[in-house]
């Protein structure tokens, strides 16, 4: 049922995407999809394009090795990497995005990450890095699908 | 040591070194990746290239050094308690990460990939000497075949760690195997546990058919799986901060 106006409150401003991304081909095709049906909303939306890196593992006396600012060197730069070619997806389709790297378990982050920014939409691609084959929906998808309490919608 | 080469304990045996050294240098893998990630693309090769030869003539003098202590009494079992220490640790996420200045030069990338190496391989020295049972050749190519792959492998064994977790029970189980055998083999306990009417077969302790280390190896997984994890849940039920942790800067 779509009559609840409480759940889904009519956004007057802009309305909000996430576009998760991990830097696969398949993952791609989210972004693909946003660029392709941009004129399906009145104006151009305003993107949040994100991925998630997992955290490392916290390990004794890794401390005396690495300092916090390595760390999160690290998640940037392997975040950047996986964000590049969605950036650049977007870049030539004139379509303005704020990206972030974040860092934590992938759907959770997800789906808290568009919680905080009162995204109205997340588009995620169902064949990401863990694909088995085509004929299965990946399990970020449909863990972001089952946990958001916002449409989501998936690109295959 | 051709007649040792065509026996099949020693193939066993350099299996288990291999093991043994892969799963417990995760935590040196870690360090090793993200070390060599702030120098220039250039020199990350060499960094790690340098870096792993010091450390395996680094690691190998260490274990021959260990192999020959735990052939004292009580020494096993003193290694043995050190390992179940280790293993319990590994298990328990540690949140004060240093603030450690990224190297970005090649000698103070070598100095941190060595430093680690010795700081977080007390654990692989120990349990490797233990694995080789006094063998030298059995060590010695064991940790040169092992050293390498997980050095040259550190980003993808950094990755598996990030993606699976359970990893490194895995490697804090294996560490509690260890301990327990050599708990019982310790030669301080073989009078003891005689006159306790403990059978002894070509030297081991034996009970039934079965050989007690194996039993005490089971043992000693279990107890360090079932210690580490509770401790880990109640440090995280402690007033710890949230899974993200300090993980995501607060942006303006």
């Amino acid at each position: 049922m779509y009559n609840a106006p409480s759940r889904f409150p009519r956004n007057a401003q802009l309305m909000k995407i996430l576009v998760a991304v991990d830097g696969s081909k398949g993952s791609l095709d989210a972004v693909q999809c946003l660029v392709d049906h941009a004129d399906w909303y009145r104006e151009t939306p305003e993107v949040h394009l994100v991925t998630v890196h997992l955290p490392v593992p916290q390990l004794p006396r890794m401390g005396l090795a690495v300092g916090k600012a390595q760390i999160r060197k690290y998640y940037e730069e392997e975040g950047e990497e996986r964000l590049a070619a969605a950036k650049r997806k977007l870049d030539a389709a004139g379509i303005a995005y704020v990206a972030k790297v974040l860092v934590g378990p992938v759907a959770e982050s997800i789906v808290k990450h568009a919680r905080d920014k009162r995204c109205d939409l997340i588009y995620i691609g169902t064949r990401g890095m863990t694909a088995l084959g085509k004929a299965l929906v990946g399990s970020t998808a449909t863990k972001v699908l089952h946990i958001a309490d916002i449409p989501v919608l998936l690109v295959k | 040591m051709l007649a040792e080469l065509a026996s099949q304990a020693f193939w066993i045996g350099l299996l288990k070194i291999i093991g043994v050294n892969i799963v417990l240098s995760g935590d040196n893998a870690v360090v090793i990746a993200l070390a060599a990630r702030s120098l220039p693309a250039r020199q990350q090769k060499a960094a790690i290239f340098w870096g792993s030869g010091a450390a395996v003539v680094m690691r190998i003098v260490l274990t021959i050094f260990a192999v020959a202590l735990l052939a004292l009494p009580w020494l096993k079992i003193i290694g043995s308690l050190l390992l179940f220490w280790i293993g319990i640790k590994l298990l328990v996420p540690e949140e004060d990460t240093g603030d450690i200045d990224a190297s970005d030069n090649l000698i103070a990338a070598i100095r941190t990939i060595l430093i680690a190496d010795l700081v977080m391989s007390i654990d692989n020295v120990i349990a490797v000497a233990a694995a080789a049972q006094g063998s030298y050749v059995l060590l010695i190519l064991g940790l040169a075949i092992s050293i390498p792959l997980v050095i040259f492998g550190s980003q993808l064994l950094l990755h598996l760690m990030e993606r699976w977790p359970v990893i490194i029970t895995v490697g804090g189980g294996l560490l509690g195997f260890v301990a327990g055998e050599m708990l019982v083999t310790d030669p301080a306990l073989a009078g003891p546990m005689e006159s306790m009417g403990i059978r002894f077969n070509d030297g081991n302790p034996t009970i039934g058919e079965v050989k007690l280390a194996l039993i005490a190896g089971a043992i000693g997984a279990a107890a360090v799986v079932a210690a580490g994890t509770w401790l880990a849940r109640r440090k995280r039920a402690g007033p710890a901060s949230g899974p993200l942790g300090d993980a995501e800067p607060p942006r303006s």
